[in-house]
């Protein structure tokens, strides 16, 4: 079978990560693309929780540079 | 009483004592508002992921107060005015999130970072849908190994424009 539903977990539920840190860089990273768009959940698997948790954090570390809105290709 | 934390990018080529007279001021400043100082904490001098006020770089300062909130909007006021000062940011936080002088949740942290490191490109491989599963293919071997994401390609779209997700 080409398509095998695989079982997804929430990452954060595994390691038992109650809330998801703003200034946690190198967690956010994983969850978002080069252009800095966030990544589905229906992607990283989170659950809802914490794939709210997980948007709101991001949009907090964009707003305080820690990760960017946007990569512009051209600029760099 | 709420508990909250203000993250403040100074500016980065403060001396020493620059520095730490920066920190008493914005200690004062948080004590006439209302404020309690729990926790302080200079997280370092870090490349910033896009310029603010035309530098990129900056000392990223972290404090966790308790406050009923009602001096926050002047606080905001205050901090949007003060020199050396780049950019702000206040949020509520819960008390458990309070940080103690020395510890910290470093462990759990660790471990996700292991675990995460293939994930989403384990997972993309049974996504239908074409345009995720390249941005992941692209996005996941980059960031493991990077930690500045300034000199990384983006594969090319032309749908930039079609994002919901403004300034917020």
């Amino acid at each position: 079978m080409a398509f095998m539903s695989r079982r997804k977990v929430c990452k954060f539920c595994e390691n038992e990560i109650r809330k998801i840190d703003y200034k946690d860089v190198r967690i956010l990273r994983r969850f978002i693309t080069d252009q800095g768009k966030i990544i589905p959940r229906r992607v990283t698997g989170a659950c809802a929780q914490h794939q709210r948790q997980l948007t709101r954090a991001i949009k907090r570390a964009r707003n305080i540079a820690l990760i960017h809105y946007t990569l512009d290709v051209t600029q760099s | 009483m709420r508990y909250y934390e203000a993250i403040f990018i100074a500016q980065p080529n403060l001396e020493h004592d620059e520095l730490s007279k920066l920190i008493n001021e914005m200690k004062d400043m948080f004590e006439k508002r209302g404020g309690e100082i729990l926790y302080n904490e200079i997280m370092g001098k870090k490349r910033l992921a896009y310029p603010v006020q035309k530098q990129s770089f900056g000392t990223y300062i972290l404090f966790q107060f308790q406050s009923d909130g009602a001096g926050n909007a002047q606080l905001n006021k205050d901090l949007e005015l003060k020199d050396n000062i780049l950019a702000h940011m206040i949020v509520r936080i819960d008390e458990d999130e309070i940080r103690k002088a020395g510890t910290e949740a470093a462990e759990i942290k660790e471990e996700l970072k292991a675990d995460t490191d293939e994930e989403p490109a384990a997972e993309s491989e049974d996504e239908t849908s074409e345009p995720v599963v390249d941005e992941q293919d692209e996005a996941e071997p980059k960031s493991d190994q990077e930690e500045s994401p300034s000199d990384e390609q983006s594969p090319p779209s032309g749908e930039e424009n079609l994002e919901p997700e403004g300034k917020e």
